[in-house]
């Protein structure tokens, strides 16, 4: 058993452990899960009525892999962006992305095309995406009807997103794709693991002597692209 | 011996401690570890919103332990633990409450060396602590005190100053509590006080009666208490290094449902505390069931800690909350509903002064993070709003003053003024809001309202028949843009509100039709993200639909920006609130201005003004502080004041931290439903009117104080208004020239170009 405080204070870095710090950002329709999977990540919980997201909130979440420590800086953003001329503003100079859709849902996984081609055109050229199909746990209603509604909307709606057809899709662009469960936490630390993976880890960062202390912009920032995007003043 | 006793007996000798380490002795004093200084039953955690099933207060016992340390000289470590705890007599959570100096902590215990032990609990003797019960109207308060138990002491009378710890000396505390300490039972203190906030401080209430003693041997344990324990007492840990390299970095994910065993090979380990925002990992263990990591077991190294703030909520200076932030901006906020607050107060002051005087002699560079600020609530009396203490809140008795005999309301402007600074009783909420939504004209008799009423059902209705009959075509754009979202954001809306609870809950329907129909009355805003959220508590105070519905109708005319569908209204409402910012609080702007364009769109802000600090606030005070809003008295931009309220209460760390656009988001987002309302609201109101005192304004926020009307008034406010320079696509000044002033020859300065010297917006902070 630990003491009580005291003796065994924190000691600084141990030799040889990196430190990477990544900025990834949320994006995708409302109500596909983005905060639930962050919240997931981040906490380890699953509130089955988690509320709207309006603006944008920021988590950090920070995960050993092999000698790297990796600092995850996530930006949840709100499904419905009311406020459009900051989207940019989320997305410029991430390291990562995780576009989220719904795979009880066709139509988020529309929009996440849309975010992922905007991402592809606008934000850092080598941002890693990600393609998460939440809500698998709801997969058993993938096939059938999970909702009654009038015949005319079936067609537009609820047809599911399948499996093949979303990895076909990621593929094709070069993504990262998991079907996830923000209730289960299926996959939900392994996307993440798996964008960690994929990240640059060359030069170490930060070295963590002064967390939460000034920090300036993000060390990796690549390429702020989309600059042109922001709101006059 | 009761329990109280004889934490004050230990206490006193830390105390002595402090005092010789204080008076400059030199050395390293002897510094008991473990000593407990400060001890405090009652101290609430309150759980954010959102999380069914739990009460809105959450007790528990919190204690300061001193403890050696190389640097600091001593260090604070302040240990909370939930009554819940205590009662089922838990040995880990026990042990952080029971005085290292206690008998019971001598006495050998298999295992653990600090867990406390008694012998026979039922007999008590006068070295164990009696199993006397916790009432939960009792509060006790143990203030490290001189081992003579005078009442008034100081504790080394040649330097007084540097320790007055004695209880009794001032606050609510009666000339009784001395008698009582001095009987050995546990003091009784402000057991009246329990109720005054108007809040029930404890759910479980009836649960609590129940005894609990320190007794080693009938105690059942838990076995997950275990796997615990490591949690609470490793030491706080804040590298994000080291901790990663800690042993039993027993990932939280991984324990959590035992998510993800396959990940094991991937060496995924989420170390202690270096999330910035891993609250329920900062705040205790992480198992079990939400309500026991929301509110579990708290210990930390307060020599350690970025800062303590507190916050006084009372005039008299004793309630309020202390907020203890991390060097990572994450939060606890601990609730002092009963007192005490004021000797804790003492308490840090003193071991500053130790600390301090400690490290003049050690090596200049090492310096300790914490910093240490009291807020009272008292605002200097030139600051306050000199109307501030003429308005109570408006009851049932008082509205019907406001009325006559035909139900007209006589004079608005006076009701303005009156919900302005006093809000309104909640029992009549549901009759006012529709006067200030403007749903009710103030003109209206009783009677006009009635058929008013009947009129807008009607109309009501045909809205919404006018959405059922829509083409398939139609419906099924509907269905995309807006019902889709609606469905999926109104059942997760106000869940923790009792009105809209549970399922099926015709409530929460209604609230769903609401929206609908709104969206088809106004199909250019349909249905925006965060409407729900204000719908939410107009129904739950107006209760019939339909007036509901026009009450929001009326919400979403006058207070477009809430939902806006358009950049520019929210552009303009941060425009306004940086120009009122570097107005009244330049080193903040000027802070935002350092960190750039990112910093000027202040990112941490959009949810206050998008929702009227509806998520920022326990529901009661956001309730108030949107009727002061509505009142629209002397301006039409409230918000924008308490927007500048929260940011000079709560923005200190901010600057001192230089934050960063994502930090200070992750800081104003920690505070949100931690912040003291009532305070806020004073402060607004203050700075409202030492804006309008103000002789002249730049241009930029004329708006201000344009629309709100004259009030009693012949002639409206408009101060002279000086050029801020920058109006593109205009020649000079457009204020300038058309400051609108029905009276007399409107004194301005316009046109002073771009470089206006500053100095004459004196603004007193």
């Amino acid at each position: 058993m630990a003491g009580r405080g005291g003796a065994a204070r924190p000691n600084g870095p141990a030799a040889g452990n990196k430190i990477c710090q990544f900025k990834l950002v949320l994006l995708g329709e409302s109500a596909v899960g983005k905060s639930s999977l962050v919240l997931r990540f981040v906490k380890g919980q699953f509130h089955e009525y988690q509320e709207s997201t309006i603006g944008a909130a920021f988590l950090t979440q920070t995960v050993c892999l092999d000698d790297t420590t990796v600092k995850f800086e996530i930006w949840d953003t709100a499904g419905q962006e009311r406020y459009h001329s900051l989207a940019p503003m989320y997305y410029r100079g991430a390291q990562a992305a995780i576009v989220v859709y719904d795979i009880t849902n066709t139509d988020t996984f529309a929009r996440a095309k849309n975010w992922v081609k905007e991402l592809q055109r606008q934000a850092s050229p080598n941002i890693v995406i990600a393609l998460a199909g939440n809500k698998a746990d709801l997969a058993s209603k993938r096939a059938v009807e999970f909702q009654p509604l009038p015949h005319f909307l079936s067609i537009l709606f609820l047809a599911s997103v399948g499996n093949q057809e979303a990895q076909a899709y990621a593929d094709d662009n070069s993504l990262l794709f998991m079907e996830t469960s923000a209730k289960t936490a299926m996959n939900v630390n392994e996307i993440f693991m798996a964008i960690a993976k994929k990240l640059p880890k060359n030069e170490p960062q930060n070295a963590a002597g002064a967390p939460g202390g000034t920090r300036g912009v993000n060390l990796q920032e690549s390429n702020p692209a989309s600059r042109s995007q922001c709101c006059s003043n | 011996m009761s329990l109280g006793r004889l934490l004050r007996r230990a206490s006193s000798r830390a105390s002595d401690l402090l005092t010789l380490t204080a008076g400059g002795s030199g050395g390293s004093p002897a510094v008991l570890d473990g000593e407990i200084i400060y001890s405090k039953n009652n101290v609430c955690v309150h759980p954010p919103e959102g999380l069914q099933g739990l009460g809105e207060h959450h007790p528990g016992y919190l204690c300061l332990c001193m403890e050696k340390d190389e640097l600091l000289g001593a260090t604070l470590i302040l240990a909370w633990v939930p009554n819940s705890r205590i009662q089922r007599q838990d040995e880990e959570a026990l042990r952080y409450i029971t005085p290292e100096s206690s008998p019971v902590r001598k006495a050998p215990r298999h295992r653990c060396r600090r867990i406390p032990s008694s012998g026979a609990p039922h007999q008590p003797s006068p070295t164990e602590p009696r199993p006397s019960l916790m009432p939960k109207e009792e509060d006790i308060l143990v203030v490290a005190q001189s081992i003579q138990e005078a009442v008034h002491i100081s504790a080394s009378p040649d330097d007084g100053e540097k320790l007055a710890l004695d209880a009794g000396a001032d606050g609510p505390l009666p000339a009784s509590q001395a008698a009582h300490r001095d009987s050995g039972v546990l003091s009784t203190v402000g057991s009246q006080d329990g109720v005054e906030e108007g809040r029930e401080p404890r759910p479980e209430a009836g649960e609590e009666e129940g005894s609990w003693e320190l007794s080693a041997d009938g105690v059942s344990r838990d076995s997950s208490f275990d796997s615990d324990s490591d949690a609470f007492s490793s030491p706080f840990c804040l590298s994000p290094i080291s901790a990663a390299l800690a042993e039993g970095s027993s990932s939280a994910l991984m324990d959590s449902e035992g998510s993800s065993p396959s990940s094991s090979d991937t060496t995924l380990r989420f170390p202690d505390s270096n999330g910035l925002l891993q609250t329920s990992r900062w705040d205790e263990a992480q198992r079990g069931w939400a309500p026991e990591q929301i509110c579990g077991v708290f210990r930390v190294d307060l020599g350690h800690m970025r800062s303590l703030r507190l916050f006084f909520s009372d005039e008299a200076c004793t309630s309020g909350q202390l907020v203890v932030a991390s060097r990572e901006s994450q939060y606890k906020v601990l609730h002092f509903h009963h007192g005490g607050l004021d000797k804790l107060c003492e308490v840090f002051q003193q071991w500053k002064f130790c600390t301090e005087s400690h490290l003049e002699d050690q090596v200049a560079s090492e310096r300790t993070c914490v910093q240490f600020s009291i807020r009272r609530p008292k605002l200097p009396s030139c600051e306050a709003h000199p109307e501030e203490s003429l308005y109570r809140r408006l009851d049932v008795p008082a509205w019907l003053q406001h009325l006559n005999e035909l139900g007209q309301v006589e004079e608005m402007y006076k009701l303005r003024q009156a919900i302005f600074f006093g809000g309104i009783d909640v029992s009549i909420r549901g009759e006012v809001w529709p006067f200030l939504l403007r749903y009710y004209s103030h003109e209206s008799t009783s009677e006009e309202r009635e058929a008013l009423r009947v009129q807008k059902r009607k109309e009501y209705l045909e809205i919404q028949q006018k959405r059922l009959s829509m083409t398939p075509e139609e419906r099924g754009a509907f269905w995309r843009n807006v019902q889709f979202t609606v469905d999926k954001d109104v059942v997760r809306t106000d869940r923790s509100n009792e009105f809209f609870r549970g399922e099926d809950n015709p409530n929460v329907e209604s609230m769903r039709r609401i929206l609908l129909n709104y969206a088809v009355y106004n199909p250019a805003i349909g249905y925006s993200q965060g409407m729900s959220d204000l719908v939410a508590p107009l129904l739950a105070e107006v209760q019939d639909e339909s007036d509901t519905f026009w009450c929001f109708v009326g919400l979403m005319q006058n207070t477009i920006f809430v939902s806006s569908p358009r950049d520019e209204d929210m552009e303009k409402q941060l425009l306004y609130l940086r120009e009122l910012l570097r107005l009244t609080h330049p080193r903040f702007y000027q802070h935002l201005a350092a960190l750039g364009e990112d910093g000027l769109q202040m990112l941490f802000c959009h949810r206050w003004l998008l929702l009227c600090f509806k998520r920022e606030f326990p529901e009661a005070e956001a309730l108030r502080i949107w009727e002061a809003c509505w009142a629209h008295y002397q301006t039409d931009y409230f918000h924008l004041f308490i927007c500048v309220a929260i940011v000079a209460i709560y923005g200190d760390d901010v600057i001192e931290q230089q934050l960063a656009t994502d930090q200070m988001l992750l800081h104003f987002g920690n505070l949100a439903m931690h912040m003291n309302g009532e305070l806020v609201l004073r402060k607004a109101r203050s700075l409202l009117y030492q804006f309008r005192l103000l002789p002249r304004i730049p241009c930029s926020l004329h708006e201000l104080c344009k629309l709100c009307g004259t009030g009693m008034w012949d002639s409206g406010y408009m101060p002279a208004v000086e050029c801020a320079g920058h109006h593109p696509g205009s020649e000079g000044c457009p204020y300038g020239g058309t400051v609108e002033m029905p009276s007399p020859p409107a004194p301005r300065e316009g046109k002073r170009g771009p470089k206006t010297p500053r100095e004459g917006f004196g603004f007193r902070r």
